[in-house]
């Protein structure tokens, strides 16, 4: 008895000896294939046998619809990455050593089921790099920082090749590469950074100086300057010439003067100069708007509040803004930072500007939050109680006519003879000197590119065109003396850090220096327009291949940028910058996921043209502003919803086809789940509630909402709106796919048929919805 | 040249003798030795023989919990009367109540699933208990014992969003959550001042301290990181060591001017 547990014992270690054995000499004979010897394997390479079927061979994959962009010829991509990266499109390699690893996102890329399979989309159409390459450094292999170049320089003695135009993206730009398809719409899909870029280079308005594809029509970014005289002083404005990043650290407007190429004691004088004669030139030609004269004598703490509540946080921002994690708060730079409003404007002009910005400028981006005159003067006290008494203690320096005479002199000397020059500037006075000096500095920096000035009207954008700057030639780039990296990346890098340091350690004229103002960006933003500079290539992509993102789609997301409407709602999962500002989830504003399907067109388009007449929940302060949408522009956001959602528009039919006993049955339901525990059906708070209890008005359901839509919404709210406040009441489990009611007894428990008589209820008896003609009773 | 002739002649032959072993596979098509997929898996759950318990002092004046205001739900406002503040901060015999406790490094191996359900209950208008925890995939009980509507929503971050609506009295539904998550902040939506916390660990060595701030720990031999969390004050971590069998004493002190850590 004792023996045969042992030998029972005995025989299961043997087993599993056996089964180890079984893998062992599986890999053993795999081995051994792979692997025959040196001699075969010497034998295979050998030349003249080797074009049997040598060991070592290129792997290779033709593209002949993708063209590498040789200079006067092109020539069909053949990309042999495979020869050493053997694993990327082998999902068990994700921890073997490189170049073995998988890919690490084969979801997405080089699977055959993904949408960018291996066969026919290569390695180099995404990453760039020399194509036929099969070396390391022949490919074109691009370090992502500093210590990965000084790992390659030891490890694979890589050094840059100066003449290879089209170098991998380093990994932390490979973003870049998705954009010569994806460039139907302003998002591209899962490039968070290459989208930021795109999102930065419409906040910063690069296209006003510089054409770049995708931002043509778009209106300048800066203020309209030929009203400037009504809105401002001159010493405002020459100080914050100076550095507009002095007056607030969020100051968007870039720094013209004291930069890398025109500070030290021999530039103040003249850069004070140039300020004064710009600042005189706008004043000259400014005709201020009649306003009628804003209240004043608001109370700046209920001001803060309004603020705060009613949702001037999508756009814009006080300070600082503090990073929240999972939830970006990128759209709140899209109006600017309120703070020191109080060292800028009056509180008279701010109380004009929020009762209806587009009285003071029509053309401006801001929408009307349709504030009460109290309200507005509440708001105007306390932007204008925000002040920087450290800025406004700051002296203005001196101006002095000998500089304002030298720089004048420069421009008379450009059309005439040294002589004739100083004799025109003998006879001028010192307002024509400044006109004549500030008018041709406005030309000189190009200033109309960002604002309405009059005077430049048709004047031309001054920067070089970056339509294909991810094409330029290296060669064509000027690093100056500075010790960086020889590539496009590095450049852009540079240009954008500090955009005139390749004027250091040069003598030039001073109208022969480098222009670019300096936007003082962040490294991570750098990084951003860095990509999208380098995303910006020549190579011709097959038309298939081309993002195929409907007009409707990429018109509709064009807008929504354009209006900032992510600052406040989620769309297409991104979005919702202002939700954090709130202190309950039930004051956010809703998410728009299945808009298009969610509601009917009859209902959106009044709303979207004004939405004070329709409020589905007045308790609360926050509100979806006026934007004076045209109907074209309100059509647009009609028709991408829909064309997201993939829905009819704008004819849907919303009859509701019921009987008697259902709408009797919908009835108790309605009762039972006790919907109107959150949701009232009037527009008045219900009693002992607060804001912060209660969801939309029922009453509106059968006018706003598509009926189908509910039906899927009452199954599970969780799956449309991730988060959601509503609950599901038929919690769904393995046994029972379609959910399990909490009322077995009615209809006997059926989900569906429950689902759908509280829908026929809401509709019909709550909300007085129409009912087909084949109803029945 | 007579060299180069010579190595033809034997790569020749070397040639046939090679036609007629077969040849070699087409390395192109190969990886790398070497680069084998983990194994996933891992050792069956050590024996937790050891003890290691203690208390969580709380030193000051406990803050006062705030009121809650429950004119929203006439229901609540007739049956709550026991409940007038919320139990943020529970103190008992200068001990802190329901403070998560658990430890950071569990020996790595694959822990049996609980089959016993967790529960908790929705009674007068509060969660029944206020924090606990439980294993990933182990049963969770929602009871909800009160005539008026409840929802149980889980804010969760690593794990599927849950929300349901419970209209029925008594009524009971049950979920688990398959991921890690500490805490994962259980809200009633209804009732904007119900709320739990659970701690969801994929091994069994947490627990929530009790009335005097006392807890216990079974854990197996070994060095172990304990954290101890709490939802006003946040985390704290000490290191212990025990043997098989052993005992440790292990005390945390929550201040009531401490700023969260965590």
């Amino acid at each position: 008895m004792e023996l045969d547990k042992y030998v029972g014992k005995r025989n299961q270690y043997q087993k599993d000896i056996d089964a180890m054995m079984t893998d062992y000499n599986r890999l053993q004979a795999r081995l051994s294939t792979l692997n025959p010897g040196l001699i075969v394997t010497s034998f295979r390479n050998a030349p003249v046998f080797d074009f049997m079927n040598p060991s070592e061979k290129i792997d290779q994959i033709l593209l002949p619809n993708l063209f590498y962009d040789h200079p006067f010829k092109q020539i069909p991509r053949v990309d042999r990455c495979r020869t050493c990266h053997q694993g990327i499109d082998q999902k068990p390699y994700m921890d073997a050593p490189q170049p073995f690893r998988t890919h690490p996102n084969l979801d997405l890329y080089l699977g055959s089921g993904s949408p960018h399979p291996l066969e026919s989309f290569g390695c180099t159409t995404c990453h760039a790099g020399l194509d036929r390459a099969t070396s390391f450094q022949n490919a074109g292999h691009s370090p992502r920082s500093e210590e990965q170049r000084k790992e390659w320089e030891k490890k694979y003695g890589w050094h840059e090749d100066h003449f290879l135009e089209t170098p991998m993206h380093p990994m932390n730009g490979i973003e870049a590469g998705c954009y010569k398809c994806h460039n139907a719409s302003s998002d591209v899909p899962q490039a968070a950074a290459l989208n930021n870029g795109r999102d930065l280079i419409r906040i910063y308005g690069c296209f006003g100086c510089h054409k770049l594809p995708g931002y043509e029509n778009i209106r300048k970014v800066g203020p309209d300057l030929s009203t400037v005289s009504g809105k401002l002083t001159k010493e405002w404005v020459r100080k914050w010439l100076m550095n507009p990043k002095d007056f607030k650290s969020e100051a968007r407007m870039p720094q013209f003067w004291w930069n890398s190429n025109n500070s030290g004691p021999q530039w103040d004088k003249r850069n004070a100069a140039e300020i004064n004669a710009i600042t005189e030139y706008l004043w000259s030609k400014s005709k201020p708007k009649e306003l009628p004269a804003g209240r004043t004598g608001g109370n700046a703490e209920a001001g803060k509040q309004i603020i705060e509540s009613v949702g001037c946080f999508g756009c814009h921002a006080i300070g600082p803004i503090q990073d929240v994690p999972n939830q970006s708060q990128t759209r709140r730079r899209h109006g600017f930072n309120l703070a020191n409003q109080g060292s800028k404007v009056s509180a008279s002009w701010i109380y004009n500007w929020v009762k209806d910005p587009a009285q003071v400028w029509p053309q401006t981006k801001m929408p009307s939050l349709r504030l009460t005159d109290d309200e507005a003067a509440n708001v105007a006290a306390y932007l204008s109680s925000l002040k920087n008494p450290e800025w406004e203690a700051k002296p203005l320096p001196q101006v002095e006519e000998p500089a304002l005479d030298e720089v004048t002199l420069e421009f008379l000397r450009a059309n005439s003879t040294d002589i004739e020059a100083r004799e025109k500037l003998k006879g001028m006075n010192l307002d024509q000197k400044n006109l004549y000096s500030g008018e041709r500095l406005i030309a000189r920096y190009g200033c109309f590119g960002c604002h309405t000035i009059p005077g430049f009207e048709n004047a031309q954008p001054i920067g070089t065109e970056l339509t294909e700057a991810g094409s330029k030639l290296i060669s064509q780039l000027d690093f100056g003396f500075l010790p960086i990296e020889h590539s496009r990346h590095g450049w852009y890098e540079q240009k954008l850090k500090d955009p005139r340091i390749f004027d250091v350690g040069r003598v030039k004229r001073p109208e022969e220096l480098l222009k670019m103002p300096n936007f003082h960006f962040a490294d991570k933003d750098v990084n951003s327009i860095t990509m999208v500079l380098t995303s910006l290539v020549r190579e011709p992509v097959p038309l298939e291949m081309r993002d195929k993102t409907n007009t409707a789609i990429a018109e509709g997301r064009q807008l929504i940028a354009e209006k900032n409407c992510r600052g406040c709602h989620l769309i297409e999962g991104a979005g919702g910058d202002i939700r954090p500002t709130f202190s309950a989830q039930a004051l956010w504003p809703p998410n728009l996921a299945t808009e298009g399907f969610k509601t009917q067109p009859l209902w959106l388009h009044p709303f979207l043209k004004d939405p004070g007449t329709v409020r589905l929940r007045p308790w609360l302060t926050a509100r979806m502003p006026t934007f004076h949408f045209t109907e074209q522009q309100a059509g647009t956001i009609e028709r991408y919803f829909s064309a997201v959602d993939k829905v009819d528009y704008p004819f849907i039919s919303t009859e509701i086809e019921t009987d008697a006993e259902r709408l009797r049955v919908g009835a108790d339901l309605f009762a039972k789940l006790q919907c109107q525990s959150c949701h009232p059906t009037s527009n008045a708070l219900p009693p002992g509630k607060a804001p912060e209890d209660l969801a939309p008005n029922l009453m509106l359901a059968s006018q706003r909402l598509r009926p189908e839509w509910v039906l899927r919404w009452l199954q599970d709210p969780q799956k449309i709106f991730p988060g959601t406040r509503m609950p599901t009441f038929f919690p769904a489990d393995a046994a029972h796919p379609e959910g399990v009611s909490p009322f077995p007894n009615i209809l006997g428990g059926d989900v569906k048929a429950q689902i759908r008589a509280v829908r026929d209820h809401l509709f019909i008896t709550v909300g007085g919805g129409r009912r087909s003609s084949l109803t029945t009773n | 040249m007579h060299k180069r002739l010579l190595f033809a002649f034997s790569s020749i032959l070397l040639l046939l003798l090679a036609v007629s072993c077969g040849g070699g596979g087409d390395k192109t098509t190969e990886l790398p030795p070497g680069a084998a997929p983990a194994a996933g898996g891992g050792p069956a759950a050590p024996n937790a023989t050891a003890t290691v318990s203690g208390k969580i002092a709380f030193e000051g004046t406990p803050p006062p919990n705030e009121k809650v205001q429950m004119s929203s739900d006439p229901y609540c406002n007739m049956h709550a009367k026991d409940y007038p503040t919320l139990e943020t901060v529970k103190v008992s015999d200068g001990g802190l109540e329901n403070v998560i406790i658990y430890i950071n490094n569990p020996p790595n191996a694959t822990y049996p699933t609980p089959t016993s359900a967790v529960e908790i209950n929705q009674e007068n208008c509060h969660y029944s208990p206020h924090v606990f925890t439980m294993q990933t995939n182990q049963p969770l009980k929602i009871k909800n014992s009160d005539a008026t509507l409840h929802n149980i929503h889980a804010f969760a971050e690593k794990n599927p969003q849950y929300n349901v609506g419970q209209p029925v009295k008594d009524m009971v539904n049950e979920t688990k959550f398959p991921n890690e998550e500490m805490p994962l902040p259980v809200r009633c939506d209804v009732h904007k001042w119900m709320g739990a916390f659970i701690g969801v660990f994929h091994h069994p060595y947490h627990t929530v301290s009790k009335g005097g701030g006392s807890y216990e720990l079974k854990l197996p031999a070994g060095k172990y990181e304990v954290v101890a969390w709490h939802e006003k004050y946040g985390k704290q971590t000490q290191m212990v060591e025990v043997m098989d069998n052993g005992k440790a004493d292990l005390n945390f002190t929550f201040k009531a001017d401490s700023k969260p850590t965590d």
